[in-house]
């Protein structure tokens, strides 16, 4: 039993610990004053550098692409438009381009674009030393080679081609590549890489590692003078400063939108939409991407080089009722590679395997299946491919088909694709924005390159013709035919087109989702009133 | 005698350091996947994959590798990150920096607390303060943090809106801005902190007031205050702190889910994102500074034993 007045001295011990703490808390609540020009956005991870096209990622592409532009860039139905090119001419041999450059447009130096300097990042991207993902693309060992790039005048340039190439345009625009021109003061003395100096509608500021990355409005952009339309068209920007703030873990990006704490939340899940449907200052805007998910099937070396038993997974899957499970509200089946607003779209490409069980175990007893268990990997980092391969499992299980489920760090399946070990694998791609990209992904020799899918000389020969040719309509029909021999042989099953889901407080306007699934700054403005009143 | 047992404490880190690196060395590149896979994986060119590999030096047999290493170490170079292109040594120094200075504020506050709190327990044994601290210290243990950080989000960041739920700013930048961002990631510390000292708190005091001389010096007059503040609290408190310096060295390493929801650019959240990556020279240095700092903080923490218990020689 202690006296009255050590029990009161133990009491004042514990309120003063208290009362310390609360000071802590308290102090740390005062109001910050609010930064209302400034438009704030998640980044699910940090960026990998501020160089365009080495140490590349879907996150550093996203913060890129407002900082430096390519020359030709995309419209929203995927066809190739003029950025910092005022346009291109072709000749008839389809061997050369001249492509004239823009008048007007400054780097964030204000040092002004030329011919000298397209021509000077070309031959830098070209460069083995500059570890460009892309050269391949360009140097001949995938089908295109660049010949030569000559400076015809100070506003244009010159592509010579060794061959005609049909994609030479798009693979100049490829997403993936971010072939972006930078000024040469973007490199040091002894051409190790800075600072991005581009031309696009904002100015790197500060990349914080782990932090943050702003970027602040360019004041002397230029814009092409056509209506924003994909990633194309005017880029005027309508912020004073972006602050990408890197939030990893979606539960905390969706409470920092609903805290008004972020203006924008991109690359949501369908199940993140639980928390911000309901939120009265929330928009949400929904679109087809261009990445696709897929069933893979490793049609050598297993049990699955038996078409017979690949055809009937083919028509056992219910590619609408996952799409609508796994997708949400808005997406459909897609059996093509090719996406449905895509210019090169055509109704060929909608005929695929219909989800018909009966017809599945017809297949299943012409094949040499026997029963055992197939195993189908998947990964929780993309919870479509995790959710695809639950719902898949089930419904070959309805058609007499085994499977079990081997769950793998993405990092690892990665490792299983690029070597080809697998059996069944519930895979997604990145949207490619021409068909020879897409096929280029899939279609090819797998003992030259295991992270193909579908080994088929006939096919492989169509996609060398599509890419020589230059006449779009004999294209489209050779893409049926190559559509048509991929849905006969089934080397893989083609699900849906992922969807592009974003998220923004009311305050945020002229934003859009587009098929791109890239977060598309430029044109977007923010109210401060409203922001203020919000908060 | 005390200086020859901390320098052999010292000189022990050492070959500790050495194992704990081999054996991270070889754990995470048994683990499948391959780094420059995930920087090329787009392009699909088997060709550029190996030019990859070979820029990295992952092509080199795997002693090679090692050795390469350990002579970049031995010379104070952590190397450069394999996905960022950035320093290793620059890149964790400034994370390590951030995560201490949350862990160091998370497990002051818990000491203050969970202290006092233990040791009014234990005076008060088997009543109702006894019953309620003991009550709350497994409830806080038995909450994982993760959890109540979700909570102290929801409540204080998106319902209240006081505090921010994402971000962080330096000290040196903004101090009152600094606690601001702070509060919530401590909280979410130092409550599951809170209950583990304060159970040990409580049994080291409980044995304490048993002893002969607590009886005596009761029994020589002096006030309660005095027998808890001067005779009880130092025997108790050796314990508790080797405890909360274990918690401490762990947290040090171990906070990375309270870091990525809360945004924190912290040495927890740089390791799991290295895992992911398979960044093997980050995952090297960050579990080398780790374990090193961990060690000195232990060694700390014994050094300070004589100061408190005059009865511990070494």
């Amino acid at each position: 039993m202690l006296p009255e007045t050590d029990k009161a001295m133990l009491w004042r011990l514990l309120v003063h610990r208290i009362a310390l703490c609360g000071t802590f808390l308290l102090a740390a609540c005062a109001e910050e004053a609010p930064r209302e020009s400034t438009l704030r956005v998640a980044l699910s991870a940090d960026i990998r550098t501020t160089e365009p096209g080495v140490l590349r990622d879907s996150n550093t592409d996203d913060v890129l692409m407002h900082i430096i532009e390519p020359l030709f860039s995309y419209t929203e139905n995927l066809e190739v438009a003029p950025l910092l090119s005022s346009g291109w001419q072709m000749s008839d041999d389809g061997r050369r381009y001249d492509v004239g450059l823009r008048r007007g447009v400054l780097f964030h130096n204000e040092a002004p674009l030329t011919a000298d300097i397209v021509a000077w990042n070309i031959q830098r991207y070209l460069d083995p030393e500059t570890g460009w993902i892309c050269r391949s693309l360009f140097d001949g060992s995938r089908g295109l080679r660049l010949a030569a790039v000559e400076v015809t005048a100070e506003d244009s340039i010159r592509f010579t081609l060794e061959e005609p190439d049909s994609s030479f345009l798009h693979k100049l625009a490829n997403l993936q590549c971010n072939m972006g021109i930078v000024h040469p003061d973007s490199l040091d003395a002894d051409g190790e890489w800075v600072t991005p100096i581009g031309t696009g509608p904002f100015k790197l500021d500060e990349w914080r590692a782990g932090e943050f990355v702003e970027m602040s409005r360019n004041p002397e952009y230029a814009p092409v003078q056509s209506p924003r339309d994909g990633l194309a068209g005017n880029r005027s920007p309508q912020v004073q400063t972006v602050r990408w703030v890197v939030v990893p873990e979606p539960a905390a990006a969706r409470a920092g939108l609903l805290s008004g704490q972020l203006d924008l939340v991109t690359k949501l899940q369908p199940a993140d939409l639980f928390d911000l449907k309901y939120a009265s200052d929330i928009r949400i805007h929904r679109g087809v991407s261009l990445d696709w998910n897929v069933l893979l099937m490793q049609t050598e070396g297993t049990v699955l080089d038996d078409i017979a038993l690949r055809r009937a997974i083919a028509h056992a899957v219910d590619a609408d009722t996952l799409a609508e499970i796994t997708a949400g509200q808005g997406s459909e089946a897609n059996p093509a590679i090719i996406q449905p607003t895509s210019s090169f779209h055509r109704s060929c490409m909608k005929a695929g395997h219909v989800y018909d069980p009966e017809l599945a175990r017809q297949w299943l007893s012409r094949s040499a299946y026997a029963g055992q268990p197939l195993t189908l990997m998947a990964n929780k980092r993309f919870p479509a491919m995790f959710e695809n391969a639950i719902i898949i499992q089930h419904m070959l299980k309805e058609a007499g088909i085994s499977t079990q489920l081997e769950i793998v760090e993405w990092t690892t399946q990665l490792d299983y694709y690029a070597r080809g070990d697998f059996e069944l694998m519930s895979f997604g791609y990145t949207g490619r924005t021409h068909p020879l990209l897409s096929y280029s992904v899939i279609l090819g020799s797998k003992s030259d390159n295991p992270m193909m899918q579908w080994e088929d000389p006939i096919s492989l020969a169509y996609l060398a013709d599509i890419e020589r040719g230059s006449d779009d309509e004999r294209m489209v029909d050779q893409l049926c035919e190559l559509h048509d021999r991929m849905i006969d042989q089934a080397p893989l099953l083609n699900l849906f087109n992922a969807m592009a889901i974003d998220a923004h407080v009311d305050s945020v306007s002229g934003y859009q989702t587009t098929t791109f699934n890239k977060p598309r700054l430029w044109g977007v403005a923010i109210d401060a009133e409203t922001r203020t009143s919000a908060r | 005698m005390y200086w020859q047992y901390v320098l052999r404490r010292v000189l022990l880190t050492v070959p500790t350091l050495l194992i704990a690196s081999t054996l991270v060395f070889m754990v995470v590149r048994l683990l499948p996947g391959d780094p420059a896979l995930l920087i090329v994986s787009d392009a699909q060119d088997p060709v550029l994959l190996e030019a990859t590999r070979e820029r990295l030096g992952l092509n080199k047999p795997l002693i090679v590798q090692y050795a390469l290493w350990l002579r970049q170490m031995v010379g104070l170079d952590m190397g450069v990150s394999i996905s960022t292109g950035l320093p290793v040594a620059e890149l964790i120094g400034t994370r390590f920096a951030v995560t201490a200075r949350i862990v160091t504020i998370a497990c002051l506050v818990a000491l203050l607390l969970a202290v006092p709190l233990g040791l009014l327990a234990a005076a008060r044994h088997n009543r109702a303060l006894d019953r309620g601290v003991m009550m709350a210290s497994i409830l806080l243990l038995s909450v994982p943090s993760f959890w109540v950080a979700l909570l102290l989000i929801l409540l204080f960041g998106v319902t209240l809106r006081w505090l921010p739920t994402v971000g962080y700013v330096s000290p040196s930048e903004d101090l009152l801005l600094a606690l601001k961002f702070a509060v919530m990631p401590v909280l979410a510390l130092c409550l599951t902190v809170i209950g583990q000292l304060a159970r040990m708190m409580r049994s080291t005091s409980l044995d304490v007031l048993a002893s002969d001389y607590i009886l005596f010096a009761r029994a020589k007059g002096l006030s309660e205050q005095a027998v808890l503040g001067r005779h009880a609290l130092p025997n108790a408190l050796a314990p508790t702190l080797t405890v909360a310096g274990m918690i401490f060295g762990a947290l040090l390493g171990g906070a990375a889910v309270i870091e990525t929801i809360f945004t924190i650019p912290g040495i927890g959240r740089l390791l799991v994102d290295s895992i992911y990556a398979r960044d093997y020279p980050v995952i090297q240095g960050s579990v080398l500074l780790v374990g090193f700092v961990y060690i000195m903080v232990n060694l700390a923490v014994d050094l300070l034993h004589p100061l408190l218990d005059p009865r511990v020689e070494y």
